[in-house]
Parts: C-alpha cells; structure tokens; sequence
C-alpha cells in the first residue's frame, strides 16, 4: 500500500454560522493525482486552506507526510508548493525576481536556488521572459509565471487551485503537461478545477464535494460507472410517435428512460453494448422515419452535476 | 531569510512609483514651494522692528517746538541701546502734502501741531522748557525760552502697532507735561531735579533676553514639512505588509504558506522601509540646507539621526495601522489621512499651531508623533540638547518600539477564522 | 438617471478622504481666519498686546509696573522659576501666544531705588514692534517714577502719579479714511482659506468619478445599452455638477457655523460667487487629472502637490505681503491666485461698488483657467481613445 501523504480526517469549518465543511475527510496517497471537485461554495478552498493551515478549523485532523500540520510547521510546509488561484505574483519583480524571490523562502543556498530558479523557468516555458515584468505578460504567461513560483523549489506535495483559469488553450495544455512531468518525477498532487476535461484527463483519482462534504470518490471510470445512464442515444423524428410506440421503446433491453421533445428523440439505457442495434431495429420494424442519430457516452460531467444536482449554485 | 527578504523589499520599494512620488518628490516640490511663499521671510524678518514713518507739520508761531525736539530726538539710534534703527523717520511737511501721503500709505501717521487755543502767547512759564520722554535715544538739547502752550492732534488710517507707538510717544510727551505741572503745583524746589533727570537719557530699566539662537520662526514650517515626510512612511509600510498577510493579498497567502518565520520578515520589511524613507528624508534635510539656503539652526547630523528615528516612528505607525485596518481602501485612506492630520498640527498649515495645542491641550502634543518629532528638532537647534529634547527623543523611542510591539501581536497569527 | 446616481454612488468609497479636507478646512480655516484677518476701524484704538509677567519681586513697584500695563495692555502673570519655564515662555512668545514676556527678578525694586541696574528683561521674537512699544512704556513708566521719588514723593505717591499720567494721557487721534486699504476680515481670510480644501475634496471626488467612468469594461458596458450617448454624457455631467455644488454648499455652510455672529454677511453672496468659479476651476482640472490617469494613488499625489504648492504661493496660507514680486508675478498663471485676488477685492470694495471692483476680471480669468483645463482634459482623451481602440 502506498505512502500516504495527505490526511484529512472529520474536518469540520463554520463561518459563523454558515458550514462551511462538514466532516470532511480525504486521504492522498503518494505519487497520485487527485482532483478535488465541487461546485461553487462546496468548500474547496475552505478545505485546502484548513489543509495549508491558513485557516483554523473547528474540529477534525490534517495530517500531512503523517504528521500534524500546524502554522509554524517549517519542516512540513518545506515541501509543500502551492499555486494560487488567483495569479501572487509581484508586479514590481521581473519574472526571474518573481520566482528566485519565493524560492528563496524555502531554499536559503544562493547556489542550488540559482539552478532551481533557472530549472523552472525552463520548465515553465518563460525562458525567452525572463526579464519581463508581470504586467507585460499574457494571461497564460502570468499563469505559468504564478505555478513557477509555486513549484521551483521542487516540493513533494503540490496543491493546484485551479490553475488554469482564463488561460488559452495552449497555455492550458503545456500546464497540464507540466503538471504530469511534475507527478511523473514523483510529486502528489492534488488538483482543483472545474474544467471536467482536464480533470478526467489529468487526474488519477477525483473526489467530489458538494456542501462540505465528501459525496462520492474513486476513479473517473468508477464514478461513471456508478452512474445509472451508460448510454444516451439521440434521434431526430420526422414525426411524432404514438404512446404505444414510445412504450415499445421503453421495453426493450436496458432502455430505462424515453423522450420525445420538439421532434427528438432522447433514449437513455443503464447498461448493455448493443443498445443502438435493438433501437434501429425497432424503429424499422415499426415504420417509423428518423434522421440523425448521435450517441453519447456518460462523462464526468453528468457524474458531477448527478451528484451535486443540476441547479445552478452560486 | 532576513537578508533575502530585506533585499527583495528594497528592490520593491525603489520600484514603487508612487512611493517615489510620494515620499521622495513630494517633500522637494513642497519645499521649494515654501521657499517661493515665504520669500521676503527669508530675506527680511518681518518681526525685525521697522523705523515708524511719521510725518510732521508744524502750525504754530515757533519754529522748532519741544515736541519738535522731541520727534528729532526719537530719529537717532541710541549708542547703548539693543536697537538697530531708530524708533521714527520724520518728514516735516505741509498739511496738504501729509494728508496725501498718509491716504497713500507712505507714511504711518503724522502730528499736527497748531498753536493751542489757551495759549496766550505772551505769558510765559519756565515750567516745560525741557521735557522729554525717554524712549532709549539721545535727548534733545534744552531750550530755555518760555514755551506757549500747543495742540498736538495725531492722524492715522488704521489701528495698529504703528498707530499706537504713535500715540506712545504723543503720551509719553503728556506725560512730561503733567509730570512737571504737577511738580511745580506740590514740590518746586525739586523742578531742576526734574528737569535734569528728564534729559538724561541713560538708563534702561529692561533689557532683552536671547534665549536661543535666533533660528527664524519660519523654518519652523520646514519642521513640519520634516515631520509629513516621515509620517508618510506609514503607507509604504502598509503596503509593504499586504504582501505578507493572506488575509490581505494573494501574495500574502503564497507568503504565508512558506516556511518563513514571519516576524523575522515582517522585521526585515520594517528595516528595508525606514531606511528607504530615512534616505528619503535626508535627501529633503540636504535639499533643504544646501539648495534652498535655509540653515536649520542646529547640527545637521543630529537632523538627519532624528529624522531616521522618526522615519522608524511613522513605519511603525503604519505597520500598526497594517494590523488593524484590513480593507485595502483603509489601507490607502487611513496613513494618508493620519500623516495629514499629525504634520497639520505641528505646525504644517498654521505655524503656531503646536503652541496653541500646547496651551489648550498638552496631552495631545506628546501623543501627535509629527509634534513630538517637530518639537525635538526645535528644541536641538534653539536650546541645544536639553531635557526636553531627550523627553522628545524618548517619547519617539517609546512610540516606535509599542507600535512594533502592538503590531506584532496581530502580525505574527499565522492562521485566521476567515480569508 | 441610472448612470448620475451610479457615478454619485463612487464616490462613497472617498468618503474618508473628502471628510478629512473638510475637517482640515473647518478647524484650520477658522483659527486662521481669526489670527490673520484686522478690521477697517473708523476710531483709534491702541493695539492691545498681550504680555506675560514674571514678578520674583513682587514689590510695590512691580505690582505698580503690573497695574499700570493692564490699563493698556493683557497681562497674564505666570510663574517661571526654572530654566525650562523660562524656555516655555520664550516660546510662547515666538509662537504669538504671547506678544512680549517681561521678567522682573528678585530684588528689582532695590535696585532701581538705589540706581543700580534693575535685572529686568523682557523676552520677545527679535526686534519686534510690539516689543519695542513694550520696551518704551516700561521705561517711560519707571523712570517717571524715580523722577515723581526724587521729586520728594514717596513711592507710593510716586507710582500713584506715574500711573495717573499714563491714565490721564488721551492724545487726540483722528482716523482718516486711505486710498486703498486691505481689510483682510475674518470672512474674506476664511473664503480665501477655502481654496485648497475645496480644490482637494473636487479634485479627489470628481477625479473617482471620472477614472470609474474611463474603465475599459464599465464604458462598454454603457455603450452597448439603449441610453443614448447625449443621455449618458449629460447625466454624467449632471453627477459631476451635482457634487461640485453640494461642496461648494458645504464649505459655506461650514464657514457660516464657524464664524457665528462674528462676521459680516453683507457680502456673503459675492464671495459666493468667486468660489462658485473657483469651484468651476476645480471641476475642470479634476477632468483633466482623471484622464491623465485611473490610479487613486496617482491622482492624491498630483492634486496635492499641485494644489499646496499654488495655495502657498498664491496668498492663501501666507498673506501676499510677504511674497516678493517675483513669486507674485509667477503667481499670475495659477487660477488660485485670481481667485484670492477676487476675494480681496470683495473684502476691500464697498457693497454697492464690488462689480466695479475688479471682481470680474478675477472671475473671468478663473473661469479661462477653466476652459484651459476642459480643453486639455478632451485633447489628452481624445488621443488616449484613439489608441487603445
């Protein structure tokens, strides 16, 4: 069994009298990618905060690297990076002050620090802006400018909340390609976003939080899994279909929700391969004309938005 | 960590224009601007005495009057006395030509002197042969004809201290004349007595004491401009802080999340910002003393240690303010306001104004850090260093050390019930 | 009128800043106001000068000394028996709480009886005019003494006689009516005094209003509604000229409430009129400030150095009478000056002859200030508009 690195066990957080966590618990094991998802207002960043110890709490225990984390705890927060959501950067520094100046908080050797400030400036991809300062850069550069300094003095653990903000696409991909690089030369990550492509993309293990709690957790094969809809088939109708017909529909094999709006069809069925087969076929045998067919496999998203709801949070 | 901190805060400060601005250009462009105001204040102290310009027309039947005599006398500068000019400059005149220099102000007043109307012009007294008022100049010689009787009206535009030595002097000349009539009426034997005593000019029953070393009252104002200078300290510091706090900034939580003792930073920050805004000031002492001409009184070392202890006072200040306040628009707000407020009263707007606080309200001045600083520097370069300047300079010391003391008990948490 | 009450709503944020300069105005103004201002008299009074009197003697001369100062002058008998009293008194009389302080020390008396040198000294700021008048009573007054002693009085008759001289003294004085007099009354110093607190606070609030409208994203989101430009542009003008009137209002309200009944009204109106076109003045540089720049920060710093540098040096700190004649003519380009000058035209002018005072060419000159800074406001707009878009 692996390390485990993060502990959170029975968190519990009020702002007054609002919940902000509500026995919250999550263990990280070493060397995973774990994404943290959840709505607005679910307790993300409450939760990471507790964790980083910015925040006190109300009750529960954060174990980091298996011991207590506190605020003064030097030799823990040594090797913990961490990158903001919002950019935390210094506006005044170039970009090689910038990250030379937060490394230097954990790495007081000027020698290794030089290599280290030069090693992320290379891995970030701003060697060509490094005399820059952060007002000229683009929002992508900003960002991996903000993960530089989180990163360049290579912790063990890396907190990312949601770093990819407002980036374009390229910037995106070169983050989260940095982001396997990192996890590929052994470094934890845990991984807030709400961007389900990445997340399903990126990460090993994906937690979802929803009103301070933990709602459902596994890998994204596991959660969609776990979804009743496995497969969601969509056909255009030159017509409409009787109740008879829609009820033959509804008898087939693993078709457990049937429905006609504004001349489309929508079928969803809980398991089974062939389910567009038995469709056709159908559809065939009694006479009726259709047109486009498209079918959709479950993703995070639906597992996300069934666990948490469908209305829209703040 | 100390030294990387302090570095990387100096690097961030020099860069900040509008701590530049601010605590480097302000205080020049307001120095030079006080010089240009006060120009003449520089040049000539108003409250050196002037000579009053007097005129005098003469309506009588005599040609030189007693108290002709008498204003010829007050036009010269007595050997022995503290003065440098005279008490008047006398033109003599016609009626016309005094009334038209009076209505345009060349002149402060002038004497009218017509023949009395009591006077009989025949009778003759000895009784106001000689008179005179000593007011610190050469008497006038005696004249030892009968005198008659004469009217003196005095005429004047406005109140003033100039109207009234004027009038001093019109009285004081009364005053010889009711002093011999009432000799001769109760003891005549002693009028010679009298007479001799009036004429003679050599005795000063006062004398004036310098105290300090006549540094002018206007610099004063550049005490105080000292003083703002420092203070403004006090929101380069918060600003400074911002980026250590998470509940203040994103940086503060990137900070915040290090393993960085914070006190060893926040003291590195404090250190970076007083001696950047001691440079600050001591660049204003310098400007000041060897640009603008205008010479402090007192050893310009000692200036510049005390405007880099009260530097220290307004970072601290600020770092207090830091602690406390948490919107950023307090952040701003509250040090500019709280610099405005203490360098307007020691005396930045109205000059006297830490003298009149002084009287009402003493308590204030000790706890005002610009009074406190303005009163140090005048009490060096007028008294030397005397108790109160070490009372000063504790109260500084005092007012530094419990705002750094104050602060890092709010600083120094780490972790806080909400971000 | 959504756009008006929007921009109004900013300036809430300033609200600590603009309380700050009207405080500053209220406190400060008044008591220069009161320091600074001398009325047109039509009969002689003598300045009153206000002395301290250290008495170590307390003889019968002393006391004599004492009496016959107070039928002339204030005198305040205070207690100065160590080196630091005497340093506190010497600074209350360089910082005009006292005019003179005179010390008479232990054994005066003795010593002027015996013709000895009499110790007595007075403390005062250099040569001064009032110590010089001070300087000549003392003496007057105990030589006239000695005199009435050596006369064959006693000393009691002698200072009786002495002090009865100075009573009875009435000179006759006659009030002329000058040319061209500066009053310098208590309302034309404290209208005068207004110029930089009301410069801030429109610098500071108009400029908040003007840099929230220059934001790129707010200015796109009001172009894109239905409200026409002529609409939005009047209701901003519309909030601009609302605030600058309600603290023009203010200042005169405040100047009202802190000179009570001690000042005259008769004029209140023009001197109104002369802050309402420095008002316009102000309004317009604020324009010109917020196009320049959106930084808060920026904008304090600019409207500070640049109003206390032209209140300083265009009479409204430090009275004109000190300035040389260079500063004054630099002052000429400076809107404030012309605004000062206004105010000293109202104050010298009769009510019925104020229009032919001068007072217009002040406020026409104000009100060019004005155009000039709207005009280089637009321009710098205009340039910035054409770039970033």
């Amino acid at each position: 069994m692996s390390e485990v690195v993060v502990s959170i066990h029975d968190l519990v957080k009020r702002y007054g009298e609002k919940l902000a966590v509500d026995q919250f618990s999550l263990e990280v094991e070493k060397g995973e990618i774990l994404g943290l998802l959840g709505p607005n207002g679910s307790g993300k960043t409450t939760t990471i905060n507790c964790l980083l110890s910015l925040l006190h709490f109300d009750r529960g225990d954060i174990q980091i690297f298996g011991k207590n984390m506190k605020p003064e705890a030097f030799d823990l927060k040594k090797r913990i990076g961490v990158v903001m959501q919002n950019v935390a950067v210094v506006d005044t520094l170039t970009v090689e002050e910038n990250i030379d100046f937060f490394c230097g908080l954990y790495v007081h050797d000027k020698k290794e620090r030089k290599q280290l400030v030069d090693d992320a400036v290379e891995f970030t991809g701003l060697s060509e802006h490094r005399k820059y300062k952060p007002k000229k850069l683009s929002g992508g550069l900003l960002r991996r400018l903000n993960i530089a300094c989180g990163i360049a003095h290579k912790p063990e653990l890396i907190i990312f909340d949601e770093p990819t903000v407002a980036v374009d696409p390229q910037s995106r991909n070169a983050i989260l390609e940095g982001i396997r690089k990192m996890n590929e030369k052994g470094a934890t990550i845990i991984y807030t976003s709400h961007y389900m492509e990445e997340v399903e993309e990126l990460c090993s293990r994906i937690v979802i939080m929803d009103h301070g709690k933990n709602v459902v957790a596994g890998t994204a094969a596991e959660l969609k899994a776990s979804l009743k809809n496995r497969e969601t088939i969509h056909i255009s109708l030159r017509k409409a279909l009787t109740e008879e017909e829609l009820q033959g529909l509804r008898e087939i094999n693993h078709v457990y929700d049937v429905r006609e709006t504004k001349g489309e069809l929508v079928i969803r069925c809980d398991g089974g391969e062939h389910n567009l087969v038995h469709i056709m076929n159908y559809l065939e045998e009694k006479q009726i004309h259709f047109g486009r067919v498209t079918t959709e496999l479950p993703t995070l998203n639906d597992v996300f938005l069934e666990v948490t709801g469908k209305e829209l949070r703040d | 960590m100390f030294g990387h901190v302090f570095i990387y805060q100096m690097k961030q400060l020099f860069r900040q224009k509008w701590s530049i601005g601010w605590n480097f250009c302000f205080p020049l462009v307001l120095a030079t601007v006080f010089f240009f105001g006060f120009g003449n204040l520089i040049k000539e102290d108003p409250d050196v005495f002037k000579s009053v310009e007097v005129g005098y027309v003469n309506e009588t039947s005599q040609e030189d009057t007693l108290f002709e005599q008498l204003l010829d006398g007050l036009t010269e500068v007595d050997e022995d006395s503290d003065r440098d000019n005279p008490l008047l400059i006398l033109h003599e005149m016609t009626a016309d030509e005094a009334e038209e220099k009076l209505k345009a102000g060349e002149i402060s007043g002038y004497y009218l002197e017509t023949t009395g109307a009591d006077s009989t012009g025949a009778d003759s007294t000895e009784a106001l042969a000689k008179s005179s008022a000593k007011v610190g100049t050469e008497a006038f010689t005696e004249v030892s004809t009968a005198s008659t009787e004469t009217d003196i009206k005095l005429k004047i535009t406005e109140n003033g201290i100039d109207a009234t030595i004027l009038s001093q002097v019109l009285k004081s000349y009364q005053n010889s004349e009711s002093m011999v009539k009432r000799v001769m009426e109760e003891h005549p034997e002693n009028i010679q007595t009298v007479m001799d005593e009036l004429t003679n000019d050599n005795q000063d029953f006062i004398s004036q004491k310098v105290f300090n070393k006549n540094v002018a009252p206007f610099v004063n104002y550049f005490y105080a401009l000292l003083a703002m200078a420092s203070l403004f300290g006090s929101w380069m510091c918060t600003a400074m802080l911002q980026g250590m706090c998470a509940n203040m900034s994103e940086r503060g939580k990137r900070f915040e999340c290090s393993p960085t003792n914070k006190m060893t930073a926040v003291f590195a920050g404090l250190l970076a910002c007083t001696i950047l805004q001691g440079l600050a000031d001591t660049i204003v002492i310098l400007y000041i003393n060897y640009v603008l001409g205008i010479h402090f009184g007192g050893n310009l070392l000692v200036v510049i240690a005390l405007s880099f202890l009260a530097s220290a006072m307004g970072i601290s200040c600020g770092a207090l303010i830091a602690a406390i306040c948490k919107s950023e628009s307090l952040l701003i707000g509250v040090p500019i306001a709280f610099s405005m407020i203490c360098s307007f009263f020691s005396g930045l707007m109205v000059g006297n104004i830490r003298a009149i606080v002084e009287q009402k309200c003493p308590f204030f001045n000790r706890i005002n850090p610009a009074a406190v600083y303005v009163e140090s520097i005048y009490r060096f370069c007028n008294y030397g260093a005397d108790q109160k300047f070490w009372n000063s300079v504790i109260i500084m010391v005092c007012m530094t050390l419990g705002c750094v003391v104050l602060s890092s008990l709010f600083l120094r948490r780490r972790s806080y019930g909400s971000l | 009128m959504v756009v008006y009450k929007a921009l109004l709503k900013t300036i809430k944020g300033k609200m600590t800043s603009l309380i700050i300069y009207f405080v500053v105005f209220a406190v400060f103004g008044s008591i220069v106001a009161r320091q600074n201002s001398k009325s047109m008299d039509s009969m002689f009074e003598a300045h009153q000068v206000v002395i301290a009197l250290v008495d170590q003697d307390d003889s019968e001369l002393s006391r004599g000394i004492a009496e016959a100062f107070s039928q002339m002058d204030k005198i305040e008998k205070v207690k100065a028996s160590t080196e630091d009293d005497l340093k506190k008194l010497n600074d209350n009389v360089r910082f005009d709480i006292y005019d003179d302080a005179i010390l008479i020390p232990s054994g005066f008396e003795a010593n002027v009886l015996a013709g000895h040198e009499s110790g007595a000294e007075f403390l005062s700021k250099g040569q001064s005019a009032s110590s010089t008048l001070m300087y000549t009573k003392f003496n007057t007054f105990v030589k006239n003494v000695t005199i009435y002693m050596n006369a064959g009085f006693s000393e009691t008759e002698a200072i009786v006689n002495a002090t009865d001289d100075m009573e009875k003294a009435e000179p006759e004085i006659e009030m002329v009516k000058a040319n061209d007099k500066t009053g310098h009354s208590l309302m034309a110093v404290m209208y005068a005094f207004m110029a930089y607190s009301m410069m801030m606070i429109l610098s500071i609030g108009i400029a908040t209003i003007i840099s929230s409208i220059k934001k790129k994203d707010l200015m796109a989101r009001i172009t894109v509604s239905p409200m026409s430009s002529f609409r939005q542009n009047l209701e901003q003008v519309l909030a601009i000229t609302t605030f600058g009137l309600v603290v023009l209002l203010a200042m005169i309200l405040v100047v009202c409430i802190f000179l009570g009944n001690e000042a005259d009204y008769s004029k209140i109106w023009y001197y109104s009129i002369n802050s309402a076109a420095l008002m316009v003045v102000g309004i317009s540089f604020a324009f010109f400030l917020g196009t320049i720049s959106q930084d808060e920060g920026v904008i304090e710093l600019v409207s500070n150095m640049v109003f206390l540098g032209m209140s300083f040096i265009s009479g409204v700190f430090v009275t004109r009478d000190f300035m040389s004649e260079s500063v004054l003519k630099v002052a000429h380009f400076l809107p404030v000056y012309w605004y000062v000058s206004g105010t000293e035209q109202i104050d010298t002018a009769k009510v019925s002859e104020i229009w032919g005072s001068g007072l217009v060419g002040s406020l026409v000159m104000q009100l060019l200030f004005a155009l000039l800074f709207m005009g280089a406001g637009f321009v710098v707009a205009r340039k910035k508009e054409r770039y970033v878009l």
